[in-house]
């Protein structure tokens, strides 16, 4: 006999084997599990997060202009002088625009390199040139999107999140190797109700984990990748970035004052990238751009690449283009994560579904805390002898 | 205890490999378009979550039957 087990193989897994995983299934869920259930709960209503402001928003959208921003509309260097009118003395850090309508926002901060706390987002019609005044707050949301980030803890927040999300995909896979042992002698979907409630509890359990597995793992994933959003950003400055603006060796980062016209800016960046529709702009000296350039964003022109942004570095005293680089592939799968995180790119439907496969990990992550909770006092041995029998022997042990 | 027929390991993971494949397809669908792929996608994961439904409605019934064959046993104890 070997060691690799074929597909068609019916020979047992070994007490030891069994032993491994189970320590493995039990302490890389226990860990993080109070950090998983918090991520669960206050998820759930993140899903709706645009829902749930268009709601509680009063009409500020509503009279918007059906030519997107990133189409067309008043000229940008316009918008920009309306958006700094309102916050004298502050410099611009983004200008994003929407595919959507003519809505169209600027953050503006002390600095260009102003921390996060710092910026001021404001909304403006693009179409009209209107200012519509500060993005509106959602303070619940607001707080939910931070504890679901960095559990205001800032970067250590995030990467213990992020390792949170690394053991739950170790207990995800770890749960399907002792799936298999499990069930070996009982035919899927099976719920016992007629044994003990530890029994169904398991079967329960079993069957949610293993039928949300594929979801939970691309949520789980898509969750850790975007916990290392930082750093990953700061790689691709301090790489790429710096490598595409060489040439401008030691110079000092451009005064906010310097800051060449925007339109011509976008001309030059739309000619280097056509027929793609921009997503937002990082100003010189923030952590999307380098010190001297309006880095401006570029969606894919299919579907599946919209996701994907290429930016065009241009300089911002000369709106003369510098370079315009698709981004490395772990920057790549970053963008890509987002979606697959959030459940946002399938309309109401996909949203709803994420919220069930949520409830169902809920249910999954609360009956793991409940085996461990009411297991009957014993060794480890007992725990095995119950997977390795598929739960019957749990009473006889 | 019976010994039931043992599975293969591919006869375990036949219905959740088909499932597992049928949430990533769905996945991956929505995010390739709009249209009839969202529809496709929605489909294709809701159908990966049907065995839950499938589960618990057996699971209702049995229990009824359950209740039902205990009621009857207590009724001939009684008589």
């Amino acid at each position: 006999m070997t060691q690799f087990e074929p597909l068609g193989s019916r020979t047992a897994m070994s007490r030891e084997t069994i032993k491994f995983w189970y320590l493995v299934h039990k302490w890389s869920s226990l860990i993080p599990m109070a950090f998983l259930l918090m991520l669960c709960v206050t998820g759930l209503p993140l899903i709706f997060h645009d829902e749930i402001d268009a709601a509680m928003a009063d009409e500020a959208g509503s009279a918007l202009a059906e030519t997107p921003s990133a189409e067309g509309g008043l000229p940008l260097d316009a918008m920009l002088e309306t958006a700094l009118e309102q916050r004298p003395g502050e410099v611009p850090l983004f200008m994003a625009f929407s595919q959507d309508d003519s809505l169209l926002t600027v953050t503006t901060g002390p600095s260009p390199d102003a921390d996060g706390s710092q910026m001021t987002l404001l909304f403006l019609d693009r179409a009209t040139g209107e200012s519509l005044g500060p993005a509106p707050v959602n303070q619940l949301m607001d707080f939910l999107l931070t504890l679901h980030t960095d559990m205001f803890l800032g970067l250590p927040g995030m990467w213990a999140l992020g390792v949170c999300g690394i053991l739950f995909l170790v207990a995800l896979v770890s749960g399907i190797v002792l799936y298999a042992p499990f069930m070996r002698r009982l035919p899927f979907g099976t719920v016992r109700t007629d044994r003990k409630p530890r029994t169904r509890r398991l079967d329960e359990h079993n069957l949610l984990g293993v039928v949300a597995f594929a979801w939970m793992m691309v949520v789980g994933a898509t969750g850790a990748i975007n916990a290392f959003a930082n750093p990953l950003t700061d790689s691709w400055r301090e790489s790429e970035v710096a490598a595409m603006t060489a040439g401008y060796g030691a110079q000092q980062p451009l005064s906010p004052d310097e800051y060449g016209s925007l339109d011509a800016a976008m001309a030059a960046a739309q000619e280097a990238l056509p027929g793609r529709s921009p997503q937002f702009v990082g100003f010189p000296g923030g952590d999307w751009s380098s010190g001297h350039h309006y880095a401006i964003f570029f969606q894919g022109d299919r579907p599946v690449t919209q996701n994907l942004l290429t930016p065009a570095l241009v300089d911002a005293r000369s709106s003369q283009l510098t370079d315009a680089r698709t981004m490395p592939a772990i920057n790549q799968a970053l963008m890509m994560s987002k979606p697959l995180h959030f459940g946002d790119y399938g309309g109401l439907p996909l949203k709803i579904i994420w919220a069930v496969m949520t409830l169902i990990t809920i249910w999954v992550l609360w009956t793991g805390i409940l085996l461990w909770l009411r297991r009957r006092s014993g060794r480890l041995e007992r725990r095995i002898a119950e997977i390795q029998s598929g739960g019957t022997l749990g009473k006889a042990a | 205890m019976r010994h039931k027929p043992r599975n293969t390991l591919l006869q375990t993971f036949a219905v959740p490999l088909t499932l597992a494949i049928a949430t990533v397809a769905g996945l991956i669908l929505g995010l390739t378009g709009d249209g009839w792929r969202d529809l496709a996608s929605w489909l294709l994961l809701i159908v990966s979550l049907l065995p839950i439904r499938a589960a618990f409605a057996r699971r209702r019934s049995s229990a009824h039957r359950n209740a039902r064959l205990g009621h009857s046993r207590l009724e001939r104890k009684t008589s």
